[in-house]
């Protein structure tokens, strides 16, 4: 199953990156939720840590409905998707391809995201990268679970980046919330009495909603 | 025999069978139902489908030909009823009216993708020789955008053949097709009976096609009935 994980997220990768638009709008699309938030906050001395965490946080998400919708987007084009049914693996394979694809290609656009926030917020420092890898690892397993599964869902609907907004957004809300606060601390470096907390609440989530994507993903994702 | 495993998974059973390789069937229908919206398309179907045997299909657009395929497939799970299958998902490859291609994908990286998902030798040279029997060698490299929709489609041929599974569903495979190309779809579809793997057909010339077939299933009225070539009378069967 691991195999076809692989083959399923490097065909995924690759189709993604190689065609190019995809990434272009996804990428666009949050660097200018941070430039518009950066011009709301321009007469500000000095933006809090959880501010741009939450801008950071925000342009992630906006960004990956644009990726999960794009990578599902790829087995409509000659149905592709009832070849996949038919393979000889469970349909959470399928899932689990997805989002490895999609958690791949969002850590990329945050790779150019982090250094705008730095330029367009003015951030001086990171208090601790461990800590920035670490959170931004934590939230985006969560992001990419639901997304994964929702995207499925949204396959083949007409209006599926609405639905898909719609539905995921509200979703995330408690890990967003652990995102933004463990942002600001990355930011600060204080202001947060326990960090661990935050960290046990997004792991939480993680896997409550991975459980759940592993569970209804067939269900959501057939004829 | 003896039973070695018997797994469920949505309404369809899947019997793994310690035959020593062999087996009499590949599907059982036993009161199979599927509808789209108010009507069911098949009603209470019971059927039997024997293995290394070439069966066409045949009915009037709208019966449920497709709709069966997509059922023995597992792309569809049936309303009523529960399908047995003797063979492995794996050991099942479709052609149907769309090719399931990836257009960003060369030509050779979509035989490679489906083989490796099907957990099946991927090395370039065998999926070049392949590429060679369906007339695709020359654009091996090329994106696969750029086939026409007779080589999309003789590469979803290509698909099917490099996964060699035991079972073979022909939706129409002729269809949009050359002369030249329907020929050669035909000898493979020849060569797969002769090495034994079972070949379902639909066709909407069966006259052409009996000489290849053993049976034939027609598909109506929400119901299907399977005879032999040689009940159905005009032609014989099994003759090349």
């Amino acid at each position: 199953m691991w195999f076809q994980i692989a083959a399923l997220a490097g065909k995924d990768i690759r189709l993604f990156l190689t065609r190019g638009h995809g990434l272009v709008l996804a990428l666009l699309l949050g660097l200018l939720l941070i430039f518009l938030f950066s011009l709301a906050a321009s007469g500000e001395q000095k933006i809090s840590g959880a501010w741009a965490a939450a801008i950071f946080w925000m342009a992630s998400c906006f960004s990956q409905v644009l990726v999960f919708n794009a990578l599902y987007a790829l087995e409509d084009v000659h149905k592709a998707r009832e070849a996949l049914l038919m393979a000889p693996m469970p349909a959470q394979t399928v899932w689990a391809g997805k989002a490895v694809a999609g958690g791949v290609i969002l850590f990329v656009l945050q790779g150019v995201f982090i250094p705008a926030c730095m330029v367009f917020l003015n951030l001086s420092a990171v208090h601790s990268w461990t800590w920035l890898l670490g959170s931004i690892a934590l939230v985006d397993t969560g992001l990419i679970f639901l997304g994964a599964l929702l995207g499925g869902m949204g396959a083949e609907q007409a209006g599926r980046d609405s639905l898909f907004t719609v539905i995921l957004f509200p979703l995330f809300i408690p890990l967003l919330l652990a995102g933004i606060r463990l942002g600001g601390f990355v930011v600060e470096g204080l202001g947060l009495e326990n960090p661990w907390a935050w960290v046990r609440l997004g792991a939480s989530f993680d896997l409550v909603f991975g459980g759940l994507a592993l569970l209804l993903f067939p269900f959501v994702y057939k004829e | 025999m003896g039973l070695r495993a018997k797994v469920r998974s949505q309404g369809i059973v899947t019997i793994l069978m310690n035959t020593g390789g062999k087996q009499d069937l590949v599907f059982g229908l036993e009161d199979v139902s599927y509808g789209y919206g108010a009507g069911d398309v098949l009603r209470s179907v019971d059927l039997k489908i024997p293995a290394r045997k070439t069966i066409l299909v045949a009915g009037p657009n709208g019966s449920g030909k497709t709709t069966l395929f997509k059922l023995l497939a597992g792309v569809l799970t049936p309303s009523q009823g529960s399908i047995r299958r003797w063979v492995p998902r794996g050991e099942t490859g479709s052609l149907g009216h769309e090719t399931y291609l990836y257009p960003g994908l060369t030509v050779l990286e979509n035989l490679i993708f489906w083989c490796r998902l099907y957990q099946k030798k991927s090395a370039y040279d065998r999926l070049l020789e392949v590429l060679g029997r369906v007339g695709l060698k020359t654009v091996a490299y090329e994106p696969a955008a750029h086939l026409s929709r007779g080589m999309a489609q003789r590469l979803s041929l290509a698909r099917v053949l490099a996964l060699s599974p035991q079972v073979l569903l022909l939706d129409e495979p002729t269809a949009g097709l050359d002369v030249q190309s329907q020929d050669m779809m035909r000898k493979e579809i020849t060569l797969a009976r002769q090495r034994g793997a079972t070949v379902l057909w639909i066709t909407h010339s069966p006259e052409k096609d009996m000489p290849r077939a053993d049976y034939v299933l027609q598909v109506g009225q929400g119901k299907i009935c399977m005879k032999s070539c040689a009940q159905t009378g005009e032609l014989p069967c099994g003759s090349r």
